[in-house]
């Protein structure tokens, strides 16, 4: 039987190998047990994906799980978590994007989407409303993917599209796949797993609509829930500025990957890249799916030479890693990142690849000779020209395609100016300059070298005082912000010392992932006004009404543990090692502008969110009784 | 366009003390289009209609669906037979006009004399039947009123033809088929829809339904119906054909004769000439509907609308002008919308055969979805076709009623600020980008 | 008392919630398709323009309908529609000019827009202000504002 309250009820497997179409009914138990998006993918992967598969072989198994509750009005649901094995890091690759994809594949009559197998040609895949083709893709292939998708929305109006660019087909290891123009589920190089497959696009579009279990509770939850949003402090400057909010404060913390992360923050930074500069170029908002918040802008170049430039951008991490690790201008992160989107590629491995050559060549460890050309800091021209041979493999491209880690092997002396963890490349924000919940969160991240799997549901971005404790972060809100948390009172008063004003920041690590996982398996955006007001409580409110299966708070973030869980297993079999998760040499010699990072502390709070994880401390595995606890075992 | 204005025409009216009593002939859409909008004008006046027949007003577009099946024999009434009293309209049942007086400024039924001040002539038209042989015998039938299509249903027809292919034809022959018909259609015409799509647009028609088991010969008439006291086969210039039932949807009649023989003017089409007010050219009487002849709202010229929608327009504009406004009736704009098994065909404006002009541009597309042309004359759109398209139309009607020049739209689409003022073209859009160059 | 929902496309993000509110309330359903009000995207120009029912003092949907099954409501100036004698042919869908006659797939109907009888959820959901419900008589200014902006220089 077909369910239309809240799932659309189905799963579809594709096997591009034997041109092979599986259509499986959603089981309760996995609605229960993972939720949908980034749980659903969990799962999938942990079981489909063979020990030791080659991620760019036929084996990889790429999943597309759309949030439980995408389709709804519920504030920001929109997104979808797509997965695999990554070829950049060997272990759980896992990214989430917005927009209307998500709700489309709903729509279209599925919650996930799992693509096995590898095309002898270059195909897409059309999905519609239950129907579904693998058709021929030559006629896209090769192309950009703004190009592609120019002929495919032009064929099937009012579809959308998840496709890879030419990094993809050319199998640049941190290529990304594309969601529509302007969006894309970026990191741990998804894109390459779908060139491998020979799999272009998949077009989507739905029409049958979602009903939500209890349609008048529903409404009123969700109505709740936007309230909730619109009254924290961080919506008001989120809703008029978007990410680009974070990009000062880091700035005069020293806590920026500046020349790759020779330095905490650029000399100009505050002129280049201040408020009114982005404000100049932006203009309207725009939004994903049911978002109150439209973080996105508008930009539109009209001088200089990039004059003419016309898209949706001005997100925090993409410029700044280009800004301030590339030195690149403000206008030519624009260009950058319009390449990125063309070609299909991460605009933060990207960077920091393209900032690990420049530092290359600024040493001498590559000249100008191996490059073509001469590649300076701040030169946009060069770096741009870069950008082109990275996603064609050209020259020296062809190996710095390969991302940081690989690339620092291959080149003689390259591995230092690496700045990856796991081999993904670290996005612009420096532990140096601030240690908080959120730096910690990028060695605990099942994905690597990233900062978006955890973060601070309370961040003050206004202190910085305690930078090196690595125990605890400035709380810095009142009594009030304290209390309207939405988190166990237990573990809140674990997590939050009042009196000293402190967070734990291995507690509130823990805690964060959960919540984000959860955020992620629902497909609410984790965007800071939406993840300090939303918790778990209401969440459950809007789940249960939505879906019409009774959850709580407590179990949904047993659920949210348990994707977190399945997915710190699934490296641990591809082989994680408990050393893995530390941040590149440079920190910890030398002290970027900042303060060089203590190892032996970071090895300490480590293994507190290893305790607070209810995991072995030492080897920073499930323990025995946490995997029964979940029922993994 | 202009539109009625209740204000001006009551100011006129002061002035016309004279109108007390206005008549209708008909019951159709021109005839109590007429009325309401007296109505809705003068809650005073009296209003007189009188019809033949003995039901309210029907929608004649919805028998096919009746004849179907896919609505009740009730749907196809869009009035109660109270409505008129509530409306405060006399409603005559069941008379037959015989003679319109204009001098004595009355009109007489087979039993009263009836004054007007004003009269409104609303006779329609009746489906045209040649005088063939066998055309009489039984199980011949046209599709005019409800009880045509009671009268097919209780013949229980199996194998049908149907002459003619215009929209009525069309549309009965796929109600028909849901009845389990064999049904076969026969146009004297090299193509299916002559009067309403052009050859590409038909031909993909015609294809729809023959594939969906509707036999179609085109290039064909019929000349003669046999049978032993009902029908049993017919024979067309080319073949015989059996069949038990044959559905003549060949075009329609005007009934002018009435009007005629008071010694009002007809066009050379055959239809009661009228101005742009719907005057006929004896003062007083006006006439709307299927029964005259108008004029195209693009292209001038004298045309039969036959269309519900301009019927009731025109009957909008003599029922105003009636009481001594000055409306003006733009001209019939045909707009035609056919539902060929779940896809939708539109024409709208007109068609190549009724631009004959070498000036002509013609813009194709084919979407995923759907089929479409566009026919530009002087920088203008003058007719639109598509098949299977439902989204942006209204905008390309919008665009063809304000006769936009092209250029100008070329201009909007390549200029942002524009677009955004003029965003109501913007769904149109997929149609237009070709004309950019 | 006329009042009407006025739409500003300037300040649409295009997140699609007063689609979601319109079908979820009318139809318990959530899907753009079944709302009463529609957004033309165009993402490459980063242009969103809701657009919905206009009530036309003098509609083409009306003038149009093969079953006059449209109307006027004089009091609320709303148009109208007795659905239950809707055969859906389209007609009207094709005759609107803002794409506003949607058709519901559910109960086989068109539709239009009818400010949800005074409290349009629509304008309630929209976070950006692009649509609002106003007085005409209070609000001559806005309207003509919109209307001027709609309006065609040659
Ligand atoms: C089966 C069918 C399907 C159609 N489908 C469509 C469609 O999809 N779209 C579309 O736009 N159009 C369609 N039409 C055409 C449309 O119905 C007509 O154009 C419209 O009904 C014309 O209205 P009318 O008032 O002018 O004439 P009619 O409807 O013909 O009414 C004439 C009236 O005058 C009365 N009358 C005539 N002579 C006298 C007299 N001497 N005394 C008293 N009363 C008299 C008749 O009884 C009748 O009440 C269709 C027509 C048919 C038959
Ligand atoms: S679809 Fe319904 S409302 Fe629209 S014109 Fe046809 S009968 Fe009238």
């Amino acid at each position: 039987m077909r369910k239309s309250i809240g799932y659309a009820g189905l799963i579809l497997e594709v096997d591009l190998s034997e041109q092979h179409l599986r259509v499986r009914e959603l089981p309760d138990d996995m609605c229960r047990g993972y939720l949908g998006g980034i749980g659903f993918n969990a799962r999938i992967v942990y079981d489909q994906v063979p020990a030791g598969t080659d991620p760019l072989g036929p084996d990889n198994v790429l999943v597309f799980g759309v949030g439980a509750m995408v389709g709804s009005p519920f504030p920001t649901a929109s997104r979808t978590e797509v997965s695999a094995k990554s070829p950049m890091t060997g272990l759980f690759g896992t990214s989430n994007s917005g927009m209307f994809f998500g709700i489309q594949l709903k729509n279209a009559g599925f919650d996930a989407l799992v693509i096995k197998g590898q095309s002898p040609t270059p195909v897409y895949l059309l999905i519609e409303d239950g129907s579904v083709n693998i058709l021929g893709a030559a006629e896209i292939w090769g192309q950009d993917s703004w190009a592609a998708l120019d002929i495919l929305k032009n064929k099937y109006p009012g579809a959308e599209a998840a496709l890879i660019g030419p990094a993809g087909e050319n199998r640049v290891r941190f290529a990304c796949i594309e969601n529509s123009y302007y969006d894309a589920w970026a990191r741990t190089g998804l894109g390459a797993v779908m060139g491998a497959k020979k799999l272009k696009a998949i077009v989507v579009r739905g029409r049958q609509g979602l009903s939500p279990h209890r349609t008048d509770s529903f409404i009123e939850i969700a109505w709740k829930a936007r309230q909730l949003i619109e009254s924290s402090p961080f919506f008001q400057p989120f809703k008029s500025y978007g990410s680009m909010n974070a990009a000062m404060p880091y700035g005069s913390f020293k806590a920026l990957n500046a020349h790759n992360f020779n330095r905490g923050c650029l000399p100009d930074w505050k002129e280049n890249f201040a408020r009114n500069k982005v404000e100049e170029l932006t203009k309207g908002h725009i939004a994903c799916q049911s978002c109150i918040i439209a973080c996105a802008h508008w930009v539109e170049i009209r001088e200089g030479p990039y004059q003419g430039l016309k898209m949706k951008d001005m997100e925090v991490t993409p410029t700044v890693s280009f800004g301030s690790g590339c030195g690149m201008s403000l206008e030519a992160c624009v260009k950058a990142a319009e390449m990125g989107q063309r070609y299909g590629m991460d605009m933060v491995s990207a960077a920091s690849v393209m900032a690990m050559a420049a530092e290359m060549f600024t040493r001498g460890t590559i000249t100008a000779e191996e490059l073509g050309y001469e590649l300076n800091f701040g030169d946009d021209v060069a770096m741009l020209r870069l950008m082109d041979d990275i996603a064609h493999r050209r020259g020296l491209g062809d190996i710095l395609a390969e991302g940081a880690k690989l690339a620092g092997q291959k080149i003689a002396g390259g591995e230092e100016y690496a700045m990856h963890i796991k081999g993904l490349e670290m996005p612009m924000i420096d532990p140096r300059g601030r240690f908080s919940t959120w730096s910690l969160g990028m060695l605990t991240n099942v994905r690597g070298g990233d900062h978006l799997r955890c973060r601070n549901p309370i961040e003050n971005l206004r202190y910085n005082e305690n930078k090196f404790a690595y125990q605890k972060e400035r709380f810095g809100f009142d009594q009030k912000m304290y209390e309207a948390l939405d988190m166990p009172d237990h573990l809140k008063k674990k997590a939050i010392d009042l009196e000293a004003d402190t967070t734990d920041i291995a507690i509130m690590s823990r805690w964060a992932e959960d919540l984000i996982n959860l955020f992620n398996a629902l497909g609410v955006c984790i965007r800071p006004p939406v993840e300090h007001k939303i918790g778990p409580t209401i969440l459950a409110e809007a789940f249960t009404a939505w879906t019409g299966m009774e959850m709580t708070a407590e179990e949904l973030m047993c659920a949210a543990e348990r994707i977190w869980n399945v997915m710190k297993l699934f490296n641990l079999r591809e082989g994680e090692k408990t050393e893995d998760s530390r941040f590149p040499g440079r920190f910890y010699q030398e002290d970027g502008g900042a303060v060089k990072l203590d190892e032996q502390q970071i090895t300490r709070v480590l293994r507190q969110y290893y305790q607070a994880r209810g995991w072995e401390p030492d080897s920073g595995r499930p323990s025995p009784e946490k995997i029964k606890e979940l029922g993994l075992d | 366009m202009p539109k009625p204005n209740a204000d001006s025409c009551h100011d006129s009216l002061v002035r016309e003390h004279a109108i007390k009593t206005i008549v209708i002939i008909g019951n159709g859409a021109a005839a109590n289009s007429a009325a309401e909008t007296i109505r809705s004008y003068d809650p005073r006046i009296q209003v007189i209609m009188v019809a033949r027949e003995n039901v309210p007003e029907f929608s004649a577009c919805a028998l096919p669906d009746y004849l179907a099946g896919w609505v009740s024999r009730s749907q196809p009434f869009i009035k109660k037979p109270d409505d008129y009293a509530n409306m405060g309209i006399e409603m005559h049942w069941g008379q037959s006009v015989q003679r319109i007086d204009p001098h004595t400024k009355t009109v007489a039924t087979e039993s009263e004399t009836i004054n007007y001040d004003s009269l409104i002539i609303a006779t329609g038209s009746r489906a045209a039947v040649p005088a063939l042989n066998g055309s009489g015998l039984r199980g011949n039938f046209v599709i005019k009123d409800v009880a045509d299509i009671d009268a097919i249903i209780a013949h229980r027809p199996k194998h049908v033809l149907i002459v003619g292919s215009g929209n009525i034809g069309i549309e009965v022959a796929q109600a028909l088929q849901e009845r389990e018909c064999k049904v076969t259609v026969i146009e004297q015409r090299e193509r299916i829809l002559p009067r309403i799509f052009d050859g590409e647009p038909a031909g993909r028609i015609a294809e729809i339904l023959t594939s969906h088991g509707i036999s179609i010969y085109t290039g064909e008439s019929v000349v003669a119906i046999e049978g032993y006291q009902r029908v049993e086969r017919a024979f067309t210039d080319k073949r015989a054909i059996l069949c038990d039932t044959v559905v003549w949807a060949a075009g329609v009649r005007q009934n002018t004769e009435l009007a005629e023989s008071a010694g009002i003017e007809l066009g050379k089409l055959g239809g009661i000439s009228v101005d742009t007010g719907m005057r006929t050219n004896i003062a007083s009487i006006f006439a709307c509907g299927d029964c005259v002849e108008s004029h195209d709202m693009l292209t001038g010229k004298a045309t039969l609308s036959l269309l519900w929608t301009t019927a009731k327009d025109q009957g909008r504009i003599a029922g105003a002008n009636s009481l001594g406004c000055k409306l003006v009736y733009p001209g019939a704009l045909n707009l035609v919308v056919e539902d060929i098994y779940g896809q939708c065909a539109v024409s709208m404006g007109v068609n190549e055969g009724g631009l004959c002009n070498q000036d002509l541009e013609i813009f194709e597309g084919e979407s995923e979805k759907g089929y479409w042309r566009l026919l530009v004359r002087e920088d203008r759109i003058m007719g639109f076709q598509s098949l299977g398209i439902t989204t942006g139309l209204g905008a390309i009607m919008a665009l063809m009623k304000n006769r936009m020049p092209l250029r100008t739209v070329a201009k909007i689409l390549s200029d942002q600020g524009m677009m955004r003022r003029a965003d109501w073209y913007l769904p149109a859009r997929p149609f237009l980008d070709r004309l950019k160059k | 008392m006329n009042r009407l929902i006025i739409i500003d496309s300037n300040k649409c993000t295009g997140c699609g919630l007063c689609q979601m509110a319109c079908s979820i309330h009318r139809n318990g359903q959530c899907e753009a398709s079944l709302a009463r009000i529609l957004i033309y995207r165009d993402e490459k120009a980063g242009i969103f323009i809701p657009m919905t029912c206009r009530q036309c003092t003098d509609p083409p949907c009306a003038a149009a309908c093969l079953m006059n099954v449209i109307s006027k409501d004089y009091e609320t100036g709303i148009t109208i529609r007795n659905l239950e004698g809707c055969i859906s042919c389209r007609v009207c869908q094709v005759a609107c000019p803002f794409a506003a006659s949607i058709f519901n797939y559910l109960q086989e109907r068109v539709e239009n827009c009818d400010q949800c009888g005074g409290d349009p959820q629509c304008v309630k959901y929209c976070p950006y202000g692009a649509l609002k419900y106003t007085d005409l008589t209070d609000n001559m200014d806005l309207v003509r504002d919109a209307e001027a902006k709609r309006r065609l220089l040659p």
